[in-house]
């Protein structure tokens, strides 16, 4: 691949973005704006793609690496423009990549503000990918803030509900993150005379450049900085109360990327950083606290799940769902050990796994609780029922959703969450008994995943003072473009499915490197 | 004794003296009324220009010494790059009046004249190294403010001018006491004679065995007074109520001119006439100012319905955060050279008179369509005033702090510098008062852009063009220094060299 191939994936999107919010209607020019975002995002797709695939895994490492020295030469510190990919974000770019295009299909029927619906969207596609490219931490933290202007703005406008309450939640919240953020990266500068993310693994504790040893501020007062910060964005019980707010209120394809993209960005923060950076900081924080990680993991599988089951939104559900399964990521993130033992690279290679595999499951169920929404104009489970026999296709996918998020063998939920089960049992006893009891959020998972589908999709057909009752009959199925982007995320899952080797062989080698580097 | 060179080098002021005279001629002669504020315009671009073109020559030069008018000036590269960013925010306020001002204040000549009597003074303040020229130049900045302010002789302006006038004249008292004890103490007014008493022996005159907290004590005072111009605590109470009376012009000129001025006095203080061994004692007080400032600016923007006493509560909040920058200029780093936290002072006093004055001057052209000051009253102008809107939003986003913008770089300076000097709490107050920050500015944003659907559109407005070409141009620094700090931290870094 040419060099610049990745800055160009990060800032095509934000300056096409630009451009069109500028540009697409004027007196000398009209652009089809839709079109050109498909088009925009299509050319986006591609190239996550053609990258995943010539990642060189026989050399492994940092590749496809941009470098522009000092972006900022201050006194106090210095920040370099770094941006690369390994093992542990390649899949995600690719996921960025994927979910970004099919929400520009989830969005083709907005007609509020155009313009400056689809500037945001690209603006924010391109913002996340750069969090997850960035190998400087500074230039992490940019993009990481960067990304709340596009949100605040794509919920509180064409949002539905309390928009503006919701977007202003999800603002403070994630500002708090990213101020915690800010803190635990200057502290880390302080303590290791870098932000480039691979001159911390290097030199670790040796590394100690600054003389300014009284500084000491303690390791793990910069591990729980940053959990915390990362906790928020996750969302981990008891900072997940912003989540559903503003999925229940967001479009869809915000909530596409939200859920599938954003809460990512937390998840991979703690594997890059708590767990990569700190092997070589101070192992011993989390491989003393891990016990205490597994249970706060374990009791946020089970706490979401069963605020889960009581909700009547779909999409409130689908979102309470989320919190769940990032239950699971801080499970898996419990496993690391200082000693790379064989429990410790399964469980972390299962909770980078479940990053992608949430990311595509969640995203195919937002979009089609979006396409459902579209057609009924309501989200309350009790209005709905007997789709089936007008939305055969939608419910089909559903149904394949809904198994993949319940975990069922063949598709990809069930690869990440036996890894980060298996690899969290290895463990040793506290480990264990957290697993067992985040195993019964499986069967929870099922019961409100099926009991959900069962109620809206099949079930008798609406009748009475249902609003759905009276559009019964003009309900229509997917079209051409909306089943394309609902194939491109259902291949996705059923291939990871059948053959996980195609995403694990390249996290395997990102995890790995964690111990070897 | 003063030769043809220090007139030279004196050139800006004498400038806008000259100025001074020529726009009160002026308006005897000329009956059309803009005259008076383009004159100031002519004669500020003369005056930024000599400066401009001296902090170049001396920067080219790398010449760090400046020179000294008999002890009592001194003209380097600090003084001259605060004076120039003086110069040109005073330029632009102007340039922004000529359509702007209101029509009764335009009537009146002489309010030109004051203000340029007043930016001579700031000006002259940014290079004083003497205590009772200090004093005089900080006299000579507040006492035509208060004849600006009641200009409008309407009677809340008259209020609003005497709340100011005494307000300035006890902090001038508590300026002159500070003076007093240091004078008692080292026996001499000029900055480098009492940067060298020996703090070891004894008192010279007085106070035997104190010297280094009387001196202290006194420092303190000085800085307590000067708190009065930067608008931060303990002086800060006249703050709200005078920026949302005066006319808005003044409350721009307030909240950004006078700030520097006051911040590069108290700089001059604190790093040329005190001594270095002295400046982790003053860092505590410095500490607390912020803190207070910081948080009391913050909470009490959160409610308030006027935009221009919102930003009053904001500026106040802002001095703060400067004052974190100086809190955490390094106890050693003088010697060491490392100046990591009176850079990050500088530049955040930079990015904040950038943004700050495209931000207000943005709020006076749009309220000016909308005659109003009241937030609520903003919906909807993001469809009617599209552009300036825009630029509004821009500043604001750089106000709060987000990457992209200078006021992020500026913030990211600051709150590393303190976290370098052992002074983790303050970074930590700081960083969550900007959270805190989010929910007005972006209240502000929301009701511009998002709520604009629900008012019925009226008519689509255009901003007065001199307003928007500056404002433009402020919105554009905003971006690409928070892009590309480095061309903006290259000058600062090479302006506070000197301050050793």
């Amino acid at each position: 691949m040419p060099g610049g191939i990745l800055s160009f994936l990060i800032f095509f999107p934000i300056i096409s973005g630009i451009l069109i919010g500028i540009f697409s209607e004027n007196k000398f020019l009209k652009i089809n704006i839709k079109k050109t975002s498909l088009l925009i995002t299509g050319i986006q797709l591609i190239l996550s793609i053609l990258i995943y695939f010539s990642y060189d895994k026989t050399i492994g490492g940092f590749q496809f690496i941009d470098y522009f020295d000092s972006w900022i030469p201050f006194e106090a510190f210095t920040a370099r423009y770094i941006v690369g990919i390994d093992g542990l974000s390649a899949p995600l770019v690719l996921l960025t990549g994927i979910l970004g295009f099919c929400s520009v299909i989830a969005s083709m029927n907005i007609q509020l503000r155009q313009k400056e619906y689809f500037m945001w969207l690209l603006v924010l596609q391109g913002v996340v990918t750069g969090v997850f490219a960035s190998l400087d931490l500074l230039l992490l933290f940019v993009f990481w803030e960067a990304e709340l202007i596009p949100m605040y703005f794509l919920i509180s406008i064409w949002g539905s509900g309390r928009a503006h309450y919701s977007a202003m939640k999800f603002l403070i919240f994630t500002l708090t993150s990213g101020a915690l953020l800010l803190i635990g990266i200057i502290s880390l500068y302080f303590s290791t005379g870098t932000f480039v993310m691979f001159d911390i693994t290097e030199l670790g504790l040796s590394g100690i450049v600054n003389s300014n040893l009284s500084l000491a501020i303690p390791a793990i007062f910069i591990f729980f900085i940053f959990f915390i910060g990362f906790a928020i964005k996750l969302p981990l019980f008891p900072v997940h109360s912003w989540l559903p707010d503003a999925h229940t209120d967001a479009p869809t394809a915000v909530s596409i990327m939200l859920a599938g993209v954003l809460l990512k960005m937390g998840g991979y923060g703690l594997l890059r950083i708590n767990v990569d950076l700190f092997h070589y900081i101070d192992p011993s924080i989390l491989t003393d606290l891990g016990p205490y990680f597994a249970i706060i993991g374990a009791f946020s599988v089970i706490y979401g799940a069963i605020l889960t089951i009581q909700q009547t939104d779909l999409k409130r559900l689908i979102a309470f769902s989320s919190v769940s399964h990032m239950g699971y990521v801080i499970l898996g993130f419990s496993s690391y050990s200082a000693f790379a033992s064989v429990g410790s690279t399964e469980g972390l290679g299962g909770t980078a796994l479940q990053l992608f595999t949430h990311g595509t499951i969640t995203g195919l169920a937002f979009l089609l609780v979006g396409l459902t929404y579209e057609r009924t104009h309501t989200r309350y489970i009790p209005h709905l029922g007997g789709l089936v026999n007008k939305m055969p296709l939608i419910t089909t996918f559903f149904v394949i959703a809904g198994f993949a998020s319940l975990g069922l063998p063949g598709l990809s939920g069930f690869v990440a969450e036996l890894m980060i089960f298996v690899g969290t049992f290895k463990m040793g006893s506290l480990y264990a008994v957290s697993t067992i009891v985040a195993v019964f959020g499986v069967v929870l998972a099922a019961g409100y995943t099926l009991w959900m589908i069962q109620r809206a999709y099949f079930g008798k057909e609406v009748k009475g003072d249902s609003p759905v009752a009276k559009i019964f009959d003009q309900l229509t199925d997917l079209n051409k473009l909306e089943l394309l982007s609902v194939v491109i995320l259902t291949i996705t899952i059923v291939v990871v499915g059948i053959y996980p080797s195609i995403i694990t062989d390249v996290l395997d080698i990102g995890v790995g490197e964690i111990f070897t580097r | 004794m003063i030769n043809l060179n220090d007139i030279l080098l004196l050139s800006p002021e004498i400038t806008l003296i000259i100025g001074t005279f020529v726009v009160i001629i002026a308006d005897l002669f000329f009956p059309k009324k803009s005259y008076s504020a383009i004159f100031t315009s002519i004669f500020l671009i003369i005056s930024s220009i000599l400066s401009i073109a001296m902090v170049a020559n001396l920067i080219s030069y790398n010449d760090s010494s400046g020179l000294s008018i008999i002890n009592v000036l001194s003209i380097d590269k600090y003084s001259l790059f605060l004076k120039s960013l003086i110069l040109v925010s005073g330029l632009s306020i102007s340039v922004c009046g000529i359509n702007l001002l209101s029509e009764e204040l335009k009537s009146k000549g002489e309010f030109w004249a004051l203000f340029l009597i007043s930016i001579t003074g700031m000006s002259l303040l940014t290079s004083v190294t003497e205590m009772i020229t200090a004093w005089v130049a900080l006299e000579l900045t507040s006492l035509p403010v208060i004849g600006m302010l009641a200009l409008n002789q309407r009677k809340h302006s008259l209020e609003v001018s005497l709340k100011y006038l005494i307000l300035s004249a006890t902090s001038s008292a508590i300026i002159l006491m500070g003076i007093a004890y240091i004078y008692g103490v080292s026996g001499s007014t000029f900055f480098n004679e009492i940067s060298t008493i020996d703090t070891s022996l004894s008192g010279k005159y007085l106070f035997k065995d104190s010297t280094n907290i009387l001196l202290l004590f006194g420092a303190l005072l000085l800085v307590s007074g000067a708190s009065f111009k930067i608008a931060s605590f303990p002086f800060f109470s006249w703050v709200p109520d005078v920026y949302q009376g005066a006319p808005t012009i003044v409350t721009i000129y307030l909240s950004v001119v006078s700030k520097i001025a006051g911040f590069s006095i108290i700089i001059r203080i604190l790093f040329d006439a005190i001594n270095s061994s002295m400046v982790s004692e003053w860092a505590i007080y410095l500490s607390i100012m912020a803190a207070v400032s910081m948080t009391f600016g913050n909470v009490m923007a959160l409610r308030q319905s006027n935009i221009k006493r919102l930003f009053a509560y904001s500026t106040i909040a802002h001095a703060g955060y400067i004052l974190v920058g100086l809190a955490s200029s390094e106890p050693d780093g003088l010697n060491s050279g490392n100046l990591a936290g009176i850079q990050s002072t500088v530049f955040y006093l930079a990015a904040y008179a950038i943004t700050n004055l495209t931000a207000f001057l943005s709020i006076l052209s749009i309220s000016r369509e909308i005659n109003s000051f009241e937030i609520e009253e903003f919906k909807g102008v993001g469809t009617r005033i599209r552009y300036q809107s825009i630029i509004l939003a821009i500043s604001l986003i750089s106000l709060l702090g987000i990457p992209a913008t200078i006021g992020f770089m500026g913030k990211a300076f600051i709150f590393t510098s303190a976290i370098s000097n052992n002074l983790m709490w303050l970074a930590l107050v700081g960083i969550l008062n900007s959270v805190i920050s989010a929910y007005y500015y972006i209240r502000i944003i929301r009701l511009m852009f998002i709520d604009s659907s629900e008012v019925q559109s009226s008519k689509t407005a255009n901003s007065d063009l001199n307003t928007r070409i500056i404002t433009s141009f402020g919105a554009v620094l905003i971006i690409v220094l928070g892009l590309a700090p480095v061309m903006l931290l290259g000058i600062v870094e090479d302006v506070v060299n000197l301050l050793q």
